[in-house]
This record gives structure tokens, C-alpha cells and sequence, in this order.
């Protein structure tokens, strides 16, 4: 078989198709755009959501920090809270630059390889909470009890206490990232292995 | 009361420019039908997931239209925005659904006429065959080679060099040419 048979073979579909195939123009017509659900708009949306909350929160501390700044325990605690949602605002804040730079007309490699950045960029996120979990989880407990309820946990409970709550929320979160391990994410390798299929294909 | 007067004045001048854009789009839709068709069965087997790939094409194709730069030729617009969509769709969950029309309803339309026991459509179904097997992206090498375009044009398309497309199509039509000469044996 010559390269003209294979380019053949394929031009031969074009007879059979223009009698075949037909566009529903009322459909067409009809069919608002606007309500276009795709991955990149949910996306997009949950990012902004979580930016929201996330300043808010901010805006939250700087108050409470403020308020606070003589207790040491308090400041240390509302510190880590604070460069937390610092790091969580420039992760959402680079997700909505990467979906902004994310158009279907730039060339195939581009878009393709931004997509799945971002899709690899997300599960990264998620694997880092269970590293996130122990170093926060104290701080938070200490920081909303003071700030919504007036209750110094760190007097009533005392450090020892709150050690093994940090060794307890360890462990709880060593045993999450061991039970996914046990599940490989089908996902993740397949963005992976994508991506070097682009890096490969690029070469 | 002039403020009311332009408000539905620039109203007005929305909804002719909106139309006028509907069809257009139409038109060219209607025109490269065929293109949109092409693709989507080189990436989805199964006739219903077709045509929802198809109605997603179009779906994004109209979303682009606006921004749509006439400097360059529809085609490779079209074709870069079918094939992203395309390969993005073909690695998405199969159970996917497009919300925006009802589940009977497809923009594509086909009639079941093609001749399967038509030597030559025997053929055509082993291409596609072949073709399935390829990976993502030298699936859309190849289309746009069988299509004619110009190795300048798929090198744009896609965002490699030229002197790639010319390696990759070489080693991806050997590999054709060996599986139909298989099949021969």
C-alpha cells in the first residue's frame, strides 16, 4: 500500500459523508451558549470561590492577629494560619491565570500541555493537605476557639494535650495518604504519562 | 427620554450584529461539517459519544467565533479547536454530558446509509481502526495529514517545527502501511 491508496481510502469517506451527515440548523440555532458547563469553568469557579474565602479568612486574622499580638502562643498560631492562606491565594490566583491563558484556539501542544499542568498542579494541592493537616490543625482549633468563642483551648487543654492531638491528627493523616497509596490514582498517571507524550511528541 | 432611544438603539444593534454572527456560523458549520464529522469519528468509536464530541466541537467552535482572527484560514482555526476539544473530551469521563440540549436532540444528524460490505469501506474501517490505535496526538498528525493540509499548516496547528512533522507522519505511515500489509499475510 503507497502513501496515495492510504490518502485515498480516507477521501473516500468524503462521498458517503456530505449525503449522510446533516446539521440540525434549529438546533443550532437554538442552543444558548451561555450555559456552557465545561471543566474549565467549574474550574474557574470553585478558584474564585476559594479566593473569596480565603481573603475573607485572611482579613479574619489580620484582626485577629491585631488583637492578639501579646499572647505568643496566639501570634504563632495565627502566623502559620496566615502564611497558609497567603500560600492558598497565590496557588488560586495562578489556577485563574492558567485557565485565562487556557484558549482552545492556541496551538494543540499548548492548550493541551496547560491542561493537564493544571489538572497535575490540583492533585499535588490535594496530596499536600495531609501534610497541611498536623501543622495546621492545632492552630486552627486554638485560633477559632479564641476568636468566635473567647476560649483559650491552650490553657484548658495545656501543651501536652495539644501535642497529642498534633501526633493524632499525624497519624490520621499518614493513614489517608497510606489508604490512597493502596489505590493508585488511575488519573494522575494518566496526566503524567500525557505529559511526556507531549514532551516526547514535542522532541 | 434620548438615553432610553440609545439604550434600545445599541440593544437592537446587538441583536443584528448576534444574528448576523448565528448565521454565519451556521454557514460555516454547515460547510465544514465534514471536517467536524472526520474528527470526532477518529476519536470516539461509539456513535452516541460522536455526536456528543460533535455538538461539543460546535458548542466551543461558537463560543470561539467571536475572537475568530480572519488573518488566518477557517480551516486551521477550526482544526486547531477540534482537535483540542477532541483530545481534552477523548481523556475526560465517558459519562460526561453536554447540559445545554436535551438528551435526544444532537446538532448532527446521520443517516445510516454508508455501505459497509463496500470493499473500499472495508478498507476506510480498518483506517480508522489503525488510526484508533495511535496515540492522542499523532492521532491528530495524521488526520491533518490525510486532509491534505501542508506540512507549514500542521506544524502551525499543532505548535511543533516542520522538520518534526515531516519525521513523525514518515514513521506513522510506515506504520499504517505495516498493519494493512499484515492483515494481506
Amino acid at each position: 500500500m503507497n502513501e496515495q491508496e492510504l490518502i485515498n481510502i480516507w477521501n473516500e469517506q468524503d462521498n458517503n459523508l456530505e449525503k449522510s451527515i446533516a446539521v440540525n440548523q434549529h438546533l443550532l440555532k437554538t442552543v444558548t451558549m451561555d450555559k456552557i458547563k465545561s471543566m474549565l469553568t467549574i474550574f474557574r469557579r470553585t478558584n474564585i470561590f476559594e479566593l473569596i474565602v480565603n481573603f475573607i479568612f485572611l482579613f479574619w486574622l489580620v484582626n485577629f492577629i491585631k488583637i492578639h499580638l501579646e499572647s505568643m502562643v496566639f501570634l504563632i498560631a495565627s502566623a502559620i494560619l496566615y502564611l497558609l492562606m497567603l500560600a492558598s491565594i497565590v496557588y488560586n490566583i495562578y489556577n485563574l491565570y492558567l485557565v485565562k491563558s487556557i484558549t482552545y484556539d492556541t496551538s494543540i501542544v499548548e492548550t493541551q500541555q496547560k491542561i493537564e499542568r493544571m489538572k497535575l498542579y490540583k492533585k499535588y494541592s490535594i496530596n499536600a493537605l495531609y501534610v497541611l493537616i498536623p501543622i495546621t490543625s492545632v492552630p486552627f482549633i486554638l485560633v477559632l476557639a479564641k476568636g468566635f468563642l473567647n476560649i483559650d483551648l491552650y490553657q484548658i487543654l495545656g501543651v501536652t494535650y495539644l501535642w497529642i492531638f498534633t501526633l493524632g491528627s499525624l497519624i490520621i493523616a499518614l493513614s489517608v495518604v497510606w489508604f490512597i497509596k493502596q489505590f493508585p490514582d488511575e488519573e494522575m498517571e494518566k496526566t503524567n504519562s500525557f505529559l511526556s507524550e507531549i514532551q516526547r511528541f514535542r522532541a | 427620554m434620548r438615553i432610553i432611544e440609545q439604550t434600545s438603539f445599541t440593544k437592537s444593534n446587538k441583536l443584528k450584529q448576534r444574528t448576523k454572527q448565528e448565521r454565519e456560523f451556521s454557514a460555516i458549520i454547515e460547510k465544514h461539517k465534514k471536517l467536524i464529522y472526520k474528527i470526532a469519528n477518529a476519536y470516539c468509536n461509539n456513535p452516541e459519544d460522536r455526536k456528543d464530541l460533535f455538538q461539543e466541537i460546535v458548542l466551543q467552535l461558537w463560543k470561539a467565533f467571536p475572537n475568530y482572527n480572519p488573518a488566518f484560514a477557517i480551516t486551521t482555526w477550526m482544526y486547531r479547536i477540534a482537535l483540542n476539544v477532541s483530545i481534552s473530551y477523548y481523556r475526560q469521563s465517558k459519562n460526561r454530558k453536554i447540559q445545554t440540549v436535551s438528551e435526544n436532540e444532537y446538532i448532527l444528524e446521520i443517516a445510516e446509509t454508508q455501505d459497509l460490505e463496500d470493499p473500499q469501506n472495508e478498507q476506510l474501517k480498518l483506517l480508522h481502526q489503525f488510526i484508533s490505535e495511535l496515540k492522542e496526538l499523532d492521532k491528530a498528525l495524521i488526520i491533518l495529514y490525510l486532509e491534505g493540509n501542508k506540512h507549514e499548516v500542521i506544524a502551525n496547528i499543532l505548535g511543533i517545527s516542520k522538520s518534526n512533522i515531516a519525521t513523525k507522519i514518515g514513521r506513522i505511515k510506515t506504520r499504517l502501511k505495516k498493519r494493512f500489509e499484515n492483515l494481506k499475510k
